[in-house]
């Protein structure tokens, strides 16, 4: 049987076996809703009522909640049996604490019964999956940016950077413009987010967004309720809150400055090599526009070697930028687990959650 | 007694120049920030009137601030650690150490420093891992006690050490007798470590530093007419397709300490870039036609470094020459009384004991970010072959990785924290308890 791999993101949990050049099978969201009759949790993300967010900000937060849903991701959507249960990769965001790690190993070893696990950070799997050992990787995803640079498979931890900002804070700011141009209108953060997604774009460069402030053209969006909105320059507010955070009220610099002044604490002699096998990825980057601003604002930068963005290959389904941790995560799986070098378990039970570290990078 | 379980320890090593933070165990600290921090002083933010005297006590025609209020001005300051926040500018921020003259001075700038690391860096509770501090080979007591205070009160840790920057590097090249040179950003130091005790009376120690390179080249650089613009303080422009043009920004209420702060960053890229230690001492017709480096400055800018590349290094071993460096003449009475690397070692060999001389000839380890420079190891060595005795045996080691020879200090802390022999050497909290701070001096040597 192959092995399972999970990437549970703050907003989306990918799951699936471990079949590489395939989208993975199940996308579901992790937030989950609380039924109050047996006090179980239930895998649906509809109203605000009592909703639950296992994963927050990258990092495992509710461990009750994490085992259900790992309950019904594993049992119910990828028809494991109990009793005979398989192998199993986690991926990791950035500077996970070693007590994270060590629960995450102690639930699936002790509740799920697994037979082998392996974890592996999600900086190192999105280049894996792009078909690179070394690169940078910048992850936007829902609760966090990470952005990475990493040498032969080893991240360095020295010269990466994690940001708590990410598509939450695009949300809640779209949110709040959408309060300001359409008063009446009653909004929920799901209708948000859908239209965030819908029609959130990036500007061109900082003239055209300025450009755009002050008339753009206005577009209206039915929700599902009935209401009509109208959308006007709010789209490019969202796109330009990464470029320049200042929108979100953040004393930091934009995306690009940040990633070369991470790459300028490496070691030059990697410097080109870095910089030259950028990947994108994370649920926030596949918004229009925002690869070709990137990439405008890369070729700013005041370096000789201009950050330059690595193209998934062909044989990669699309939409590589969402779930590309997953893919890499697919790829490893397909090399650790038959030739062993993975954490069984004989070795949790002869030495405890602590021989994760050891064994997995 | 404190017995270590699973949970692993954390290792610190608080520099004059970078914090290094980390798990006990790995071979490399996962947090490395600058230990200075910015600091804006909230009355300045309230304040408008007085726009030019940032941090302390303000005093003008109109208002009269009296000592405790003084106290209260300073605690409302916003401080700002890690090379994030420091990165980005901020009106009035200004740039401090808590260091000064190789001690303590400001407990409330390590309390932060400390908070960045676990909080934000590492992401731990404090309560939750015993803590192994690096600190200077000389080290005083009050600095101790104040320390043992401070992780046990505040931040509540279930065990404490503190061991000395020598010794752990003795322990990271697996050592327990050595000399070693440990040459950081503020300053030198050389310590012989005797069966892992530091002995006292033969440490010596000297303010050349990489920063004192660094203030060296950044005034070398000036002097030949270049300037070394901050990274803040340009934006380019494209005006053409293809043609990129440097405008200059104009952020007056920025500080003389962050500009210099910045400008130090940069210079100090070109240093470990460019600088070599030359084979021989450096003289100045000698140097005059070797063929120039070029080095491209962040705001597009390419300099050509010449004599420099070797001049800067060679200040290590003959301090006098700092006084040929234009701009630097105010460093002459010290540098005056400063001598140089190899006499330092000499000096301090000559302090210990006859028995164990031959034996701390023959194993001198350089640590710290100096000391990875290029070709400094044999130049230390031929040096020495010439001042030592004859009958010594020169030997001087370092780690062939630049990584490892920069946090030479730290591995050594982490490998100590995960002796299992270590465990019981722990000064835990119920120590602390029934003992008072001042049993740290029984507990860690």
């Amino acid at each position: 049987m192959e092995a399972v791999v999970v990437d549970a993101g703050s907003r989306l949990l990918k799951a699936g076996f471990a079949i590489p050049d395939q989208a993975p099978s199940m996308i579901i969201p992790t937030q989950m809703k609380r039924m109050p009759e047996d006090g179980s949790l239930a895998d649906i993300s509809l109203s605000e009522d009592v909703t639950v967010d296992p994963v927050e900000r990258g990092f495992i937060r509710d461990w009750v909640a994490m085992e259900d849903l790992l309950h019904h991701v594993l049992y119910t959507g990828l028809g494991w049996e109990i009793g005979n249960e398989g192998q199993i990769l986690f991926t990791d965001p950035l500077s996970t604490p070693k007590a994270v790690r060590e629960q995450l190993v102690q639930l699936l070893f002790e509740t799920f019964n697994i037979s082998g696990f392996y974890a592996s950070e999600q900086a190192v799997l999105s280049l894996y999956a792009v078909g690179r050992i070394s690169g940078c990787t910048v992850d936007i995803g829902h609760g966090k940016i990470d952005i990475a640079p990493v040498i032969e498979g080893a991240v360095q931890h020295i010269a990466s950077r994690r940001f708590e900002i990410g598509g939450i804070e695009l949300t809640k700011l779209l949110a709040q413009e959408f309060v300001k141009s359409n008063p009446v209108v009653k909004l929920s953060t799901s209708d948000v987010e859908t239209i965030k997604e819908q029609y959130s774009c990036c500007a061109e460069d900082d003239v055209a967004y300025e450009k755009t402030q002050q008339s753009c053209q206005e577009e209206k969006h039915t929700l599902p309720d009935g209401q009509v909105i109208t959308i006007g320059r709010e789209r490019y507010t969202v796109g330009e809150a990464l470029f320049q955070p200042s929108i979100l009220g953040l004393e930091a610099h934009g995306i690009v400055e940040q990633l070369v002044r991470s790459i300028s604490s490496v070691s030059s002699e990697n410097h080109r090599q870095l910089l030259e096998n950028t990947v994108l990825c994370g649920g926030t980057a596949s918004m229009t526009g925002f690869e070709d601003r990137f990439q405008k604002e890369a070729s700013l930068c005041s370096s000789a070697i201009r950050p330059s963005l690595v193209k998934p290959p062909e044989y990669m389904p699309e939409n590589l930028t969402t779930y590309a941790a997953w893919v890499g995560g697919a790829i490893l799986a397909k090399v650790v687990f038959p030739q062993n070098q993975h954490m069984t378990k004989a070795d949790y039970d002869e030495t405890g959650p602590s021989i994760v570290h050891r064994k997995c990078f | 007694m404190y017995g270590g379980d699973e949970v692993s320890a954390i290792v610190i090593d608080l520099g004059s120049h970078t914090c290094k933070a980390g798990y006990a165990g790995e071979d490399a600290p996962k947090a490395v920030f600058p230990s200075v921090v910015g600091s804006i002083d909230q009355m300045d933010v309230d304040d408008s009137d007085n726009l030019e005297k940032d941090s302390g006590p303000v005093l003008d025609s109109k208002n009269i601030v009296r000592p405790f209020d003084s106290e209260k001005s300073k605690g409302k300051r916003k401080l700002y650690v890690g090379s994030q926040a420091l990165g980005y500018r901020r009106d009035h921020m200004e740039v401090l150490s808590p260091i000064r003259d190789g001690v303590v001075a400001d407990w409330d700038i390590v309390e932060s420093i400390w908070d960045h690391a676990f909080r934000d860096c590492l992401l731990i509770d404090p309560k939750e891992h015993p803590m192994l501090l690096a600190e200077p080979s000389s080290n005083s007591q009050q600095q101790r006690e104040k320390t043992a205070e401070l992780m046990f009160d505040k931040y509540q840790v279930p065990a404490l050490f503190l061991a000395k920057n020598a010794v752990l590097t003795s322990f990271a090249s697996g050592r327990a007798t050595s000399l070693v040179v440990d040459s950081g950003g503020g300053s030198t130091t050389i310590a012989p470590v005797h069966d892992g005790y530091v002995l006292q009376k033969a440490v010596q120690s000297s303010p050349i530093g990489g920063e004192f390179l660094t203030d060296c080249l950044m005034k070398s650089l000036e002097s030949k007419g270049f300037t070394v613009k901050p990274r803040y303080s340009f934006k380019r422009k494209e005006i053409r397709p293809g043609e990129f043009q440097t405008v200059d920004l104009d952020l007056p209420n920025t500080t003389e300490s962050y500009k210099l702060y910045s400008q130090r960053v940069i210079a100090s890229d070109i240093k470990e870039c460019v600088c070599r230690a030359p084979d021989t001492p450096y003289d100045e017709s000698a140097y005059s036609n070797i063929p120039m480096t070029s080095y491209e400055l962040p705001d597009g800018q390419t300099i050509e470094i010449g004599a420099d590349r070797f001049k800067i290094p060679d200040v290590l071993f003959n301090p006098s020459l700092v006084q040929t460096i234009p701009g630097m003449e105010s460093f002459e009475e010290t540098a005056a009384s400063v001598r140089g690397l190899p006499q330092m070692v000499i000096e301090s060999i000559n302090k210990c004991d006859v028995d164990i001389r031959r034996e701390l000839f023959s194993s001198i380890l350089l640590s710290g970010g100096t000391a990875s420079m290029q070709q400094l190891k044999e130049r230390l060595e031929k040096d020495l072959l010439e001042e030592s005795p004859q009958a010594a045996r020169v030997k001087v080691l370092a780690s062939g990785n630049a990584t490892e020879r920069r946090f030479s200090v730290w591995i050594g802390g982490s490998i100590l924290a995960s002796l299992g022999s270590f465990q019981q050497m722990w000064f835990s909290k119920s120590e602390y308890e029934e003992h008072g701070a001042s049993y740290i001096q029984r507990k860690c040597p």
